[in-house]
C-alpha cells in the first residue's frame, strides 16, 4: 500500500464531475501556472500555513518551536522536513496549521464508505457520483490514486481524475486505466506559450491526449480560460483544430478566472505570482468548439 | 409576478412601518373591574380593539385580499401589578397568554361564523341549564369576539363598497360568516381570522397545511373553469404577500421572530403522501417574493419525488433560509410514542419555528423550558462525586444525573401553569366549545416541550474531558474546572489541546458521547406528567438561548471562551471546520432522534457560490433526501456569505433586504440585534 500526500478532503463537491463527489486533493504539481488559486498544493511535501489575521499572538509557538531553540518569533512558514507541527498543535487560535496529511488507500476509502448512498443516481437516469482525485496533480502520486481507485472499482464507486496530463507515458497509461473518467486540463494548445504560463511544455501533454484518445475511453477536457492568456482568437483556432473531432471526447468544459482567487498565497507567505484581468469567457470558443460549455465554479 | 403584483409588494414594504398606524392610549379608554371574570376582560379588550380596527378600515389600491392594521398596539388586559399578582399564583409563560398554536382552519373554512356562533349559542344554553357559569362566561365571549370579527368584516365591506371594489364587497358578504365557496373566499377567509387571532394576542400563531385545507377550494375552482392555474398563483403570491402587511407590528424576541409559519407537503389521516399542486405552487410563490413570511415548512419522507425537492431547493438557492424540512418517517412515529393518536401525528405541523404541534387540536406548550447541555457538563465538572469517577462511563452517569436533576428543578417551577383566556382563538379550534371551556383550560394534547442548547459545545466538551484526563491522562477534571474559570488565561497550549479534541461533526469519535447524551435527555423527561395533564417533550432546539445560555457559564472543555456563543440548535460547534455537509449529515443523524421531537433543527449552512452550478439544486435535493432516508429529524439549510453579512453590518442601507435565518426563522439581516449577527457571521466563517 502506498500512502497518498493530500491537502484536502472536500464532499458535496460540485464541479469535480457527474453527480455528488467527494474529492481528494493531492499535494505535488508539476505545473506552476500563473494563476493558480490552489498554492497549497504546488509542494509535494506538507508545508505551514499561517494566517496573520487569526494570530491571536499568544506566543505559545515560540515556546515549542524547534527552528528558534532559543526564543525568538516563530519562522512564518516552513516546509518539508522542517515541518514538525509543534506549533500549529499549540496554536489555540488555528493561525497555524500543517497544510499536508498522509492517508493510505484503504482509509481513503473507509471515509467515504459510511456516505456511498449518496453517490447512486437519484433517479434512474440520473448521474452517478463518486470519488475524483484532483490537486495539486494527482500523477504525481499515481501508486496512490491507482491502488485506491482500484478499491473504490471493488466497491462499485464511480472514479475520477481531473489531471494536468503532464507525466511519463507508462504513469499515464497506469491513471486512465484506474479510473472511470478522466478530466484532462488543456491549460494553452502552443508549447511555448504552455512553458510559459505554466513552467513547462506541452508536448508530453499531447502525447498523452493522444493515447487518451485512442484509448476508447470517454473523458472531458477542461480549459481554464485565463484573459490574455489563451482566450485569443487565435488560441481559441488552435483548440478548436485539437479538439474537434477527437475521439472519445465528450465535452469541453470551460472555467472562468476569478482574480480574487489568490487569495491563499498570504497562507504561504507568498504574493500571488500574477493577476489577469476578469473578463466573460468568449463566445467564440463555443462558436468554434460545439462541445464546449462554460461552467461556473 | 405581474405589475400590481410588484405594486403591492412595494406598498405592503412601506407599510411594514406605517406611520399611518395610530397609537391608542388603552387605560384612557378601557376602565376594569377588578372582579370582571379573565373571559369577559378578554372580549372587551378584543371587540375594542376591532372597533377601532372597524373605524379605520383601509384598502389600498391593487388589494385584492384586504385588511390592514390601523393600530399599532393591543389594549392590555392587565396592568403590570395585577400580572405581576397572578404571577405569584402560577407560572404564566412568556406574555401569558396563548400562543404557538394554529387553529383549525379546515373547519372554520367549511362551517363559516355564523354557524360556529350558533353551536356556541346552543352549548351556552346548555352551560346555563346546568348552572356552568365558567362555561356560560366563555361561550358568552367567545360569541361576542366572533360578532366583532363580523362586524370588522362588515365595516370592511362597507368600505369595498364606497371605493367602487364590487368583488371584494360580494366576497365579504360571505365570507367570513358563511363557508368558503371558492379559492379566493378561502384566502381572505384565513387572513380575516389570522389577522383577528393577533388582535386578541395570539402571537405565533401559524396557519398551518394550507397546501392540505385550500387546495379543495383551488380544486373545485379549477374543475369549474373559474380560476387558471396562474391565477391561482397570483391569488396565492397576495395572500402571502398579506403576511408582511403589519409583521412590522408582530416583534418576538428579534424583528422577524413572529412565528407565521406554514407547513407543506407530508401525508393525509391515512398515512398516505397528499403533496400536490398548492404544495408546488406555495414554494414558487414564496420564491417570487422573497419575503420572511410566511416561513415555509416541508414535510418530507424518503420516497418524497426529487421534482419537489428540488422545487424547494430552488428556495434555498435564493438564501430565503426556507424551507425547513420535517422528515415524517421519524417525526410522526415519535409523536405517536408521545401518545398523539397516530390520525393527530400524522396531521402534525410547526408551531412557531420548528416545534411540532397539532393544528386545531394541540394546546401544547413547546417551549417552556430549555436544558442548557454545557452548563450541566459544567455542573458535573464542579460536582465533589466527579473526582471520584474512575473512568469516562462514571462521568457520563453523573451527566445524566445531573439531566435528571435539571428536570427534576424545571418541573418543580412548572408545578402550576396558568394562561390568559382567549375566546376566539378557542372558538376557532376544535372542542373547547364542546367543552364550554377556553382553550387556556386545556386542549387535546397538553404537553410541554423542552429545548436543548449547546448540544454539540457539551458532547464536544465531554470528548475532551475524555481525551484529556482519561485517555492522555495529561489534565485532571480540577486542571480543566480551573482553566474553564481562568478563561484558560495562561493555559493557551491547553486551549489548543481541547480545540484539537475531538468535535462532533468533524471527528467520528465524538458521535458515541452524542448518542448517549440525547438519549439520556429523552430519558429524563420521559414518563414525567406535567401540571396540565400532559407530558414532557425533549427537542433540539435553541431558540434564542443560544445567546443567552453561554453568559451563564465560564468558558467550557471544547475550547470555547467565555461569553462565545453557542451554535444555533442542533449543528456543530461555531469555529470547527468540518469536511463539508455530508459529514455533518452523517454524525448529526446517529443519534435517536424520534425520541428528540419537540423539533429542532440540524442546521447547515452553505456558501451562496454553491449555488453558482447549475446542478447544485439537483444535488442539494439528493442530499436533503439521504437526509431523510438517515432518520434525520428536521433541517434547515441556509446559504450565506461572510463577505456580504460583512459589509451589510457596515452598510445596512445597501442590505435592506437581505434575509437569514436567525433559530426557527428568517429575518432580515439589518434589522437584528448585533449578537445576533455576529453568531450568524461566526456560523459563516468556517465555509469555503
Amino acid at each position: 500500500m502506498t500512502a497518498g500526500l493530500l491537502f484536502e478532503i472536500r464532499e458535496f463537491s460540485l464541479y469535480d464531475g457527474p453527480g455528488i463527489r467527494t474529492t481528494f486533493f493531492l499535494k505535488g504539481c508539476p505545473l506552476r501556472c500563473l494563476w493558480c488559486h490552489n498554492p497549497e498544493g504546488l509542494s509535494p511535501e506538507p508545508e505551514l500555513l499561517y494566517s496573520e489575521t487569526v494570530c491571536a499572538c499568544c506566543g505559545n509557538c515560540e515556546a515549542v518551536c524547534r527552528r528558534t531553540p532559543s526564543g525568538g518569533q516563530t519562522p512564518r512558514t516552513c516546509s518539508g522536513s522542517e515541518v514538525c507541527g509543534a506549533c500549529a498543535e499549540t496554536c489555540p487560535s488555528g493561525a497555524r496549521r500543517v497544510c499536508g496529511f498522509r492517508l493510505e488507500p484503504a482509509d481513503a476509502v473507509r471515509s467515504v464508505l459510511e456516505t456511498r448512498d449518496l453517490f447512486e443516481p437519484a433517479e434512474p437516469d440520473g448521474e452517478r457520483g463518486g470519488v475524483t482525485f484532483s490537486g495539486g496533480e494527482p500523477l504525481l502520486q499515481t501508486a496512490f490514486v491507482t491502488e485506491t481507485a482500484g478499491l473504490l472499482r471493488r466497491e462499485g464507486i464511480h472514479t475520477a481524475v481531473e489531471t494536468c496530463g503532464y507525466a511519463p507515458e507508462a504513469d499515464w497509461r497506469k491513471l486512465i486505466g484506474a479510473v472511470d473518467l478522466v478530466m484532462l486540463d488543456l491549460k494553452h494548445p502552443d508549447s511555448a506559450a504552455h512553458e510559459r504560463w505554466t513552467g513547462v511544455p506541452n508536448e508530453p501533454i499531447l502525447r498523452n491526449f493522444e493515447i487518451l484518445s485512442r484509448s476508447g475511453k470517454e473523458y472531458i477536457v477542461r480549459i481554464p480560460v485565463i484573459p490574455t492568456v489563451n482566450d485569443s482568437p487565435e488560441t481559441i483556432e488552435a483548440y478548436a483544430r485539437l479538439l474537434n473531432g477527437a475521439p472519445g471526447l465528450t465535452k469541453v468544459e470551460l472555467l472562468p478566472y476569478h482574480a480574487g482567487s489568490g487569495g491563499k498565497y498570504t497562507l504561504l507567505g507568498r504574493k500571488p505570482p500574477a493577476v489577469f484581468p476578469e473578463r466573460e469567457i468568449p463566445d467564440l470558443f463555443s462558436d468554434r468548439i460545439p462541445i464546449a460549455e462554460k461552467i461556473v465554479p | 409576478m405581474n405589475d400590481r403584483l410588484e405594486r403591492l409588494l412595494a406598498k405592503t414594504r412601506a407599510l411594514k412601518h406605517d406611520p399611518d398606524r395610530v397609537e391608542i392610549d388603552w387605560p384612557a379608554r378601557l376602565a376594569f373591574d377588578p372582579a370582571e371574570p379573565r373571559c369577559a376582560r378578554a372580549a372587551r379588550c378584543f371587540c375594542a380593539m376591532l372597533e377601532e380596527e372597524s373605524r379605520r378600515a383601509r384598502i389600498f389600491p391593487d388589494e385584492r385580499i384586504v385588511l390592514t392594521r390601523g393600530v399599532k398596539n393591543l389594549p392590555r388586559r392587565y396592568t403590570e401589578s395585577e400580572m405581576a399578582e397572578m404571577r405569584r399564583g402560577a407560572y404564566f409563560h412568556e406574555l401569558g397568554l396563548v400562543f404557538n398554536l394554529t387553529v383549525d382552519y379546515p373547519s372554520v373554512l367549511a362551517k363559516g361564523l355564523d354557524v360556529l356562533r350558533a353551536e356556541a349559542l346552543v352549548r351556552r344554553a346548555a352551560a346555563e341549564e346546568q348552572a356552568d357559569r365558567e362555561g356560560v362566561e366563555f361561550l358568552d365571549a367567545a360569541v361576542a369576539e366572533i360578532d366583532a370579527v363580523c362586524a370588522l368584516a362588515e365595516a370592511y365591506r362597507a368600505e369595498a363598497i364606497r371605493l367602487g371594489l364590487t368583488e371584494i364587497a360580494e366576497r365579504l358578504e360571505r365570507v367570513p360568516r358563511r363557508p368558503a365557496r371558492t379559492f379566493a373566499d378561502a384566502l381572505q377567509m384565513v387572513r380575516i381570522l389570522h389577522f383577528a387571532l393577533w388582535c386578541e394576542g395570539t402571537y405565533h400563531n401559524g396557519v398551518g397545511r394550507i397546501d392540505q385545507y385550500l387546495m379543495p377550494y383551488l380544486r373545485a375552482d379549477l374543475d369549474a373553469g373559474r380560476l387558471t392555474e396562474p391565477e391561482a398563483l397570483e391569488w396565492l403570491t397576495e395572500f402571502f404577500l398579506s403576511f408582511n402587511r403589519d409583521s412590522g407590528l408582530y416583534v418576538g424576541v428579534q424583528q422577524g421572530d413572529n412565528g407565521q409559519s406554514l407547513m407543506l407537503g407530508g401525508c393525509d389521516s391515512a398515512g398516505r403522501d397528499a403533496s400536490n399542486l398548492l404544495t408546488r405552487m406555495a414554494l414558487a410563490a414564496s420564491g417570487d417574493l422573497k419575503l420572511i413570511d410566511p416561513k415555509i415548512n416541508l414535510r418530507i419522507t424518503k420516497e418524497t419525488p426529487l421534482g419537489l425537492l428540488e422545487e424547494a431547493a430552488q428556495l434555498t438557492r435564493l438564501g430565503l433560509g426556507f424551507p425547513q424540512y420535517a422528515n415524517d418517517d421519524v417525526v410522526v412515529p415519535g409523536l405517536v410514542d408521545l401518545g398523539y393518536e397516530p390520525e393527530d401525528a400524522r396531521n402534525y405541523t410547526v408551531a412557531a419555528c420548528w416545534e411540532f404541534i397539532i393544528p386545531g387540536v394541540g394546546m401544547d406548550i413547546p417551549n417552556i423550558g430549555a436544558v442548557s447541555f454545557p452548563a450541566v457538563v459544567d455542573a458535573v465538572l464542579r460536582s465533589p462525586e466527579a473526582g471520584k469517577a474512575a473512568g469516562f462511563s462514571a462521568l457520563m452517569e453523573l451527566v445524566r444525573a445531573r439531566l435528571f436533576a435539571e428536570a427534576d428543578r424545571i418541573e418543580k417551577e412548572l408545578e402550576r401553569v396558568d394562561m390568559l383566556p382567549c375566546p376566539l382563538t378557542s372558538a376557532l379550534c376544535a372542542g373547547p366549545v364542546a367543552r364550554a371551556r377556553d382553550l387556556s383550560a386545556g386542549g387535546k394534547y397538553n404537553n410541554f416541550g423542552i429545548h436543548g442548547t449547546g448540544f454539540a459545545p457539551a458532547v464536544d466538551s465531554l470528548a475532551a474531558i475524555r481525551r484529556l484526563v482519561f485517555e492522555e491522562k495529561s489534565e485532571t477534571l480540577e486542571s480543566l474546572r480551573e482553566a474553564v474559570d481562568t478563561d484558560f488565561a495562561g493555559r493557551a497550549p491547553l486551549l489548543a489541546k481541547t480545540r484539537h479534541a475531538p468535535k462532533l461533526g468533524r471527528d467520528g469519535e465524538a458521535e458515541p458521547i452524542a448518542a448517549e447524551l440525547l438519549s439520556a435527555f429523552a430519558d429524563s423527561w420521559a414518563g414525567r406528567k406535567n401540571c396540565r395533564g400532559g407530558i414532557y417533550r425533549a427537542g433540539t432546539g435553541s431558540a434564542m438561548y443560544y445567546v443567552r445560555h453561554p453568559l451563564e457559564i465560564p468558558a467550557s472543555c471544547d475550547g470555547r471562551l467565555r461569553g462565545e456563543p453557542f451554535p444555533a440548535n442542533y449543528a456543530p460547534s461555531l469555529g470547527v471546520a468540518v469536511k463539508g455537509p455530508i459529514s455533518v449529515i452523517r454524525a448529526f443523524t446517529e443519534p435517536d432522534l424520534r425520541r428528540a421531537v419537540n423539533g429542532g433543527p440540524l442546521t447547515i449552512e452553505l456558501h451562496d457560490s454553491v449555488f453558482r452550478a447549475p446542478e447544485a439544486v439537483k444535488k442539494t435535493a439528493q442530499m436533503v433526501r439521504w437526509f431523510a432516508e438517515r432518520g434525520g429529524h428536521q433541517l434547515q439549510l441556509n446559504t450565506i456569505n461572510r463577505d456580504t453579512l460583512l459589509d451589510a453590518q457596515k452598510h445596512p442601507e445597501r442590505h435592506r433586504h437581505l434575509i437569514v435565518r436567525v433559530w426557527g426563522w428568517s429575518g432580515y439581516f439589518v434589522e437584528l440585534d448585533k449578537p445576533y449577527q455576529d453568531q450568524i457571521i461566526r456560523r459563516a466563517e468556517m465555509l469555503l
